[in-house]
Formats: structure tokens, sequence, C-alpha cells
């Protein structure tokens, strides 16, 4: 009995103090790890070599102690972020191509590496070794997160560089990647969001015509799939800002209470036939 | 009829007698002491629910009902302040009101100038504790409730879409005002119901009984029985400026600090604020009865 308590006070008393090797106490090396990293984020000009190399050891030897992590992973890419604010960036490559050679098999890590590469690029003002990049993860991995994002990163670079034809440009090919994506991956999740995305481009560019035709196509394709009042919603949306034509918009409202009186968008195409009946 | 006697309870006498009694016989602190360390245990145990293997078995229902996020360093101590306060409430219901009643007893057999047995005050009290549970329930439920009251009327009034009440907008009345009239609420909720334990144990009431009386005797010294628990509590003030920021100690300090300012906060209000409320409002209770007596 009196073993037991002891041997339960002994364990209590690691817990608390700390010395317990688990997830929590790995996610507490990673905040103490997060905030000397801080400092040199705060201010990167002032804080000498010596700094950065000691926080970059802690880091590393964060990702050595608990390898397989997601927080690992995490330790790996702020040593780049490290070099980079520190506008090391053939370092910051050097360590972005590492984490891409250790986690081939995670593609959402890798899409990740390769786009903070494009950053150090456009950084390092180089917008076409960037743009390389970009289309790098267009190419080799198109399904992650990061991969469907950067379509339209490109395009909004150019919106912010007063760029318009450019900016056009890549809204055409983020639509037709987009759309081709949804093709590839017919009746799934990713394509539906795919066939989205390329909606949204051709809205972004006035293209009224294709995004209602990209609409019309999806309704055709997930009919027996999935409920179609997110589609109608947005036809409806499109022929009021875009064709102005309140006729073809009440149609649409109606068509979502006709076909779906209990579904989410039911009591919203009430109240906007209500709207468009007082104009 | 109310006697002369009755009528003057001076804030200053009962006081004096309180901090007397206290310095005289240290022994009155001992059922607060036990409390304190119950809580102790109650807040180290809630701060390493985080930690395995513990946090398969509690981790599931604070993954359900605030997030994933809180059962991670440092979130968890977003969480602390909240689990610690919900636990306090617990504890008080089922330990805090044997030892309230174990204080009170205490305090009556000093009345007495009998020698303070403290195992024979600790079985009297645990001979009434259904009444003494019934008792405090009902206070912690009304504490509680009332609390709550506030922040959803304020949220439904907001959440309607108004923008300002009373010309305030609403981060000023969802921020500090909230926990002002929270706090000037807990501490009149606080007042009303002081007398309740000791007239339940001194006069041998039964418990709704004594709730009433307590509410009643509340009436008759509504500015002594207020100052009685308004001044106690102004110790723990800088707790609740300190636990309202804890982001900011978070970042700013380090994250365990939060669990060092709970800490300190069950020092407030275990060894300090709950000692001289319970044994001064049995002294009041105590006084009157002798006035009535008399």
């Amino acid at each position: 009995m009196k073993r037991t308590l002891v041997l339960v006070v002994v364990m209590l008393s690691f817990v608390l103090a700390g010395c317990g090797d688990d997830r929590y106490a790995m996610e507490k090396r990673f905040w103490q790890a997060q905030k000397q990293m801080e400092k040199i984020f705060r201010n990167p000009d002032a804080s000498p070599p010596r700094e950065l190399a000691r926080v970059v050891a802690v880091q590393e030897a964060f990702s050595k102690r608990y390898p397989k992590t997601a927080l690992a992973v995490s330790a790996q890419f702020n040593i780049a972020r490290l070099y980079l604010v520190k506008k090391d960036y053939r370092k910051a490559r050097l360590q972005l191509q590492r984490i891409v050679r250790e986690y081939t098999k995670f593609p959402a890590v890798c899409a990740e590496a390769v786009f903070l590469t494009g950053n150090s690029y456009e950084i390092d003002d180089k917008w076409g070794l960037a743009l390389e990049q970009y289309k790098k993860i267009m190419q080799v991995y198109p399904t992650t997160r990061r991969g469907m994002d950067v379509p339209v990163y490109i395009a909004q670079h150019y919106k912010i560089k007063y760029q318009p034809d450019k900016m056009l440009g890549a809204f055409q090919e983020a639509s037709l990647h987009y759309k081709n994506l949804a093709q590839k991956y017919p009746l799934t999740p990713f394509g539906y969001t795919n066939y989205m995305l390329a909606v949204n481009c051709y809205i972004a560019v006035n293209d009224w015509q294709s995004a209602l035709s990209t609409l019309d196509s999806m309704a055709q394709v997930y009919r027996d799939k999935l409920p179609l009042d997110g589609i109608y919603m947005n036809m409806a949306g499109i022929y009021f800002r875009g064709f102005k034509d309140k006729i073809k918009t009440k149609e649409m409202l109606e068509k979502i209470l006709k076909e779906y009186p209990k579904g989410r968008f039911a009591k919203m195409a009430t109240l906007l036939i209500k709207e468009l009946d007082k104009k | 009829m109310v006697s002369d006697k009755q009528k003057h309870i001076g804030l200053g006498q009962v006081f004096a007698s309180t901090i007397q009694s206290f310095r005289n016989h240290p022994q009155l602190f001992l059922p607060f002491v036990v409390f304190f360390i119950l809580e102790i245990v109650v807040l180290l145990f809630v701060f390493i629910i985080p930690r395995d293997p513990i946090v398969k078995l509690f981790g599931p229902p604070i993954r359900t009902l605030w997030g994933e996020g809180f059962l991670h360093y440092p979130f968890n101590f977003i969480l602390l302040p909240k689990l610690a306060s919900l636990s306090r409430l617990v504890l008080t219901v089922f330990a805090g009101s044997f030892t309230t009643g174990w204080a009170v007893f205490l305090v009556w057999a000093l009345y007495q100038k009998k020698t303070l047995r403290i195992s024979e005050s600790a079985s009297e009290a645990f001979k009434r504790y259904m009444s003494l549970f019934f008792v405090v329930l009902t206070v912690t439920l009304v504490l509680y409730f009332f609390g709550k009251l506030i922040g959803i009327g304020l949220l439904k009034y907001f959440g309607a879409g108004h923008a300002k009440l009373l010309f305030i907008p609403a981060r000023v009345w969802l921020g500090p005002i909230e926990a002002c009239i929270g706090f000037i609420l807990s501490i009149v909720v606080q007042a009303i119901f002081i007398y309740a334990v000791p007239i339940l144990l001194l006069n041998n009431d039964k418990p709704i009984r004594s709730l009433a009386r307590s509410v009643g005797m509340f009436r008759r010294l509504p500015v002594v029985t207020t100052l009685l628990v308004f001044f106690p509590i102004l110790l723990y003030v800088p707790i609740i400026v300190l636990l309202s920021n804890t982001q900011f100690l978070i970042g700013r300090v380090f994250p365990e600090f939060v669990l060092l300012v709970l800490c300190a906060g069950s020092v407030i209000t275990s060894l300090v604020i709950d000692p001289f409320i319970t044994v001064a409002s049995a002294f009041i209770v105590i006084k009157d009865k002798e006035a009535r007596h008399s």
C-alpha cells in the first residue's frame, strides 16, 4: 500500500514537473522553441548570426527528438522561415529542398515547401523563378490544399502589380486548370470544389456566360448525387449581378423553392423573391 | 419585534472579534485548510488533464464541450480558469458545505467558551451534512445562474442586431461592464444567503427556512452584510483582472503563470475570504440570537 502510494506520488510529480515525454511535453518544448524564434522574427536585422545559429539548432534538435510528428515538420519549416527572414535565401531554399526530399510521401508538406521556395524568389524579386515553383505545385501537387490555392494566387499577384492582361490570362488558365481537375475527379467532393473554383475565376473576370455554363454542366453532372440548390442559388446570383436579368433570377429562385422547399436555401430564396417583387 | 441590540450590530465590532478569534484560536483555520488542500489537488488534477494517460479518460468531455484545441499546450491554460471555477463550484457543494458547517460549529464552541474540539465539531457537521449540502447547493446554483443570466441576456440583446445599449457599444458591455455587473451581483447574492448556514446549524432550522431567514437578516442588516462580503472580496479583484487576460499572460509572461494565479486565487479565497466571511457571519448570527434571547 505504502509502496503504491509512493509510486503514485512520484509519477504525479514527474507529470507536474513536465518530465514526462508525452505529446503534451512535446508541445511545450515546441512552444518554447517558437518563443525563441519569435525574438528573431520581431527584429531580424538586429539579431546576430550566433543567435540565429542557436535558434536553428534548437529547432533542429526538436525535429530530431520527435521525428515523424507534425510538429517536427513545423520545426523544419521554421528553420527555412528563419533563413528567409534573415534574407539568407540560399540556405532557406536548401532547407526547403531537404523537406521535399524527407517528406516525399506527403504531398501536402512538399507543396508547402515548394510554395515557400516560390515565396523566397518573390521576396528576392525574381518572379519568373517564383512562377516556375508555383507552376510546379499545380502540376505535381494539384490535389493538395496549396495546389488548389496557387492558380488564384498567381492571378492575384498580377492584380496587385496592376498587370490586367496577365491577370486575365492567369484567371483563364486557373479556370481551365480547375475544370480539368473537376473532370479528372468526377462525382467527388474534390471535383465539386474544383468546379466551384472555376466558376469563381470566371466571376472574377466578369465572364458571366462561362460561369453560368459551368454551373449548368455541374448541375447535369451532380443531378442524382447532390442537392442542387447551392448551384441554383449561384446561378440566380449570376443572372442578377452579371446579366441584370430579374426574370431569370426569379425563375431560378422559384426553382429552388419548387425542387427543395425544405432545403437550406429555401428561406433565403423566399426573401429574395420578395425583394425582387418590391423593386 | 426587532430589538435595538439586533439593529446595532457594528461592522467594526464584527471584524475585530473575527480577527481576534483567528489570532487566539488558529485551529479555526483547520476546516478551511482542509478545503484549500482539496481545492489545490483538484486544480492540479485539472491542470494535468491534457497529459497522458489522464487525457484518455478526461480529454473527450473537454474535446466535446470546448474543442480539441484546449487539450494542447499552451491553449489548455486559456480554459484552465473556467475548469478551475467549475471544479470549485462542485467542490464547494460537496466538500465546502461540510467544512463551512464544521467552521460554524467551531465558532459556536468558541462562543460557549468550550475548548475547541475539532473532531466533535466535525462530527456534528457531518450529522447535518444533507441539510448543509442542500443549502450550499441552492446558494451555488443561484449564484451560477444569476452570473450566466447577464451574459446570456447581453448576448441575446446584441445578437438581435443592436449595436449599442444606453449609448455604450457591445464590446464594452460584453467586456468590463459584464464583469463588473457579475462581480456586484455575486456580492449581493452571497450577502443575501450568507447567514443561511449559521442559521441552519445554530438555530437548528430546516434548510429552506434557514435560507428564508437569511434573506430576512439581510433585509434587517443590508449595509453590514454587504460590506462584510464586499471588503474581503476586494482582495480577489487582482485575480479577476489577471484571469480575464489569460491570453496576455500566456503570451507575455509564460503559460504556467495562469496556474500560479489560480493557486494564488485559491489561497485568497479559501484561506482569507471564506474563513473571514464564514466566521464573521456566524458571529453575527450568534449575536443576533443572543439579542433575541435577552
